[in-house]
């Protein structure tokens, strides 16, 4: 299921003797990717720290049973999926409606790490109105170019279905745009 | 494709920013918060039975059960005082009964005994009675 390297990777980080220094390698091979996958889903840097923190703890503490039936990175990518789900689950759950409606724009505005015009406000706000599910499909394609076959994977939803969110999202957020900007 | 490609026109990936030198600390503080996480449960193992909680626990289980065989003592006794009251009440019934029944035996032996009866009226009965 996975190549050489990452296969010595593994049994490196399933020996107690080697681990640490396997971690270390794991979490410098892949963290970038990581974070911006929760980044672009959960948008404020601090939460996505905090996230990718989690990710990397719950895989430290569940490294020793990994069987391998997937890909390393996928199974990295699920988790950091599932988090990033819980996360904004429990946002949400701490927020109020306005808070919601009216906090992706003004955080933003205000957010230090983050360096964009109004129009790509706009989008963060067409992208937040989506279910969190639906945006994270949206986002691992349209900003990491992910393939519909790994995304089935990491999200356990079938290619079709991944196909049709997508383009569901695309014509929710060309029209939020659109009324935005006129 | 047209929307597609109108949304793909937007796409600026660029615009969301890390702190500077974020990733170069990061594999340092992910270790570390690591050996914090495992800190924290190797030390809530190794003080789980030194705490006065802990020491105290099994003293609560006992304390918990004979409060619960004193409670089942004690709803026995009052039932059991309640099934003895009813039984004494039923008893009281019965016994004033019994003997109001013996009263009137007294009283039916009573007449039966002429004490209720003159003599003379006994034998005005006897005398009707023979010249019948």
């Amino acid at each position: 299921m996975y190549n050489n390297d990452e296969s010595e990777l593994i049994a490196r980080l399933q020996d107690e003797k080697t681990r640490r220094a396997a971690f270390e390698e794991l979490v410098n091979q892949y963290s970038r990717k990581l974070y911006w996958q929760i980044r672009h889903l959960v948008v404020d840097h601090d939460d996505s720290d905090d996230v990718l923190q989690n990710v990397f703890l719950k895989v430290w503490n569940s490294i020793a049973t990994f069987k391998g039936d997937s890909q390393l990175f996928t199974w990295l990518y699920r988790i950091a999926y599932n988090e990033s789900i819980t996360f904004l689950n429990k946002k949400k759950a701490q927020l109020s409606i306005d808070d919601i409606d009216d906090g992706i724009a003004n955080t933003l505005e205000s957010d230090e790490y983050f360096d964009g015009d109004e129009t790509q406000i706009i989008l963060q706000e067409a992208i937040n109105t989506l279910p969190d599910k639906q945006r994270a499909v949206f986002t691992m394609k349209y900003y990491e170019e992910m393939k519909y076959e790994e995304m089935a994977e990491i999200t356990g939803t079938s290619v079709g279905a991944l196909k049709a969110s997508y383009h569901i999202a695309v014509q929710k957020i060309s029209a939020y745009v659109k009324a935005k900007e006129l | 494709m047209t929307v597609t490609n109108d949304i793909n026109k937007l796409r600026r990936p660029e615009v969301f920013k890390v702190p500077e030198g974020y990733f170069d600390t990061l594999c340092q503080r992910t270790m570390q918060n690591i050996d914090k996480g495992e800190v924290e449960v190797i030390a809530a193992k190794d003080t789980k039975h030194s705490t006065l909680l802990s020491i105290r626990k099994p003293l609560y289980g006992l304390v918990s059960v004979a409060a619960c065989v004193a409670v089942i003592f004690m709803a026995v006794n009052i039932l059991d005082n309640n099934v003895s009251n009813d039984n004494t009440a039923i008893a009281k019934v019965d016994k004033t009964e019994i003997m109001s029944e013996s009263n009137a035996r007294t009283y039916e032996e009573d007449v039966l005994d002429y004490s209720l009866v003159g003599v003379q009226d006994v034998y005005d009965y006897l005398e009707e009675d023979y010249a019948n």
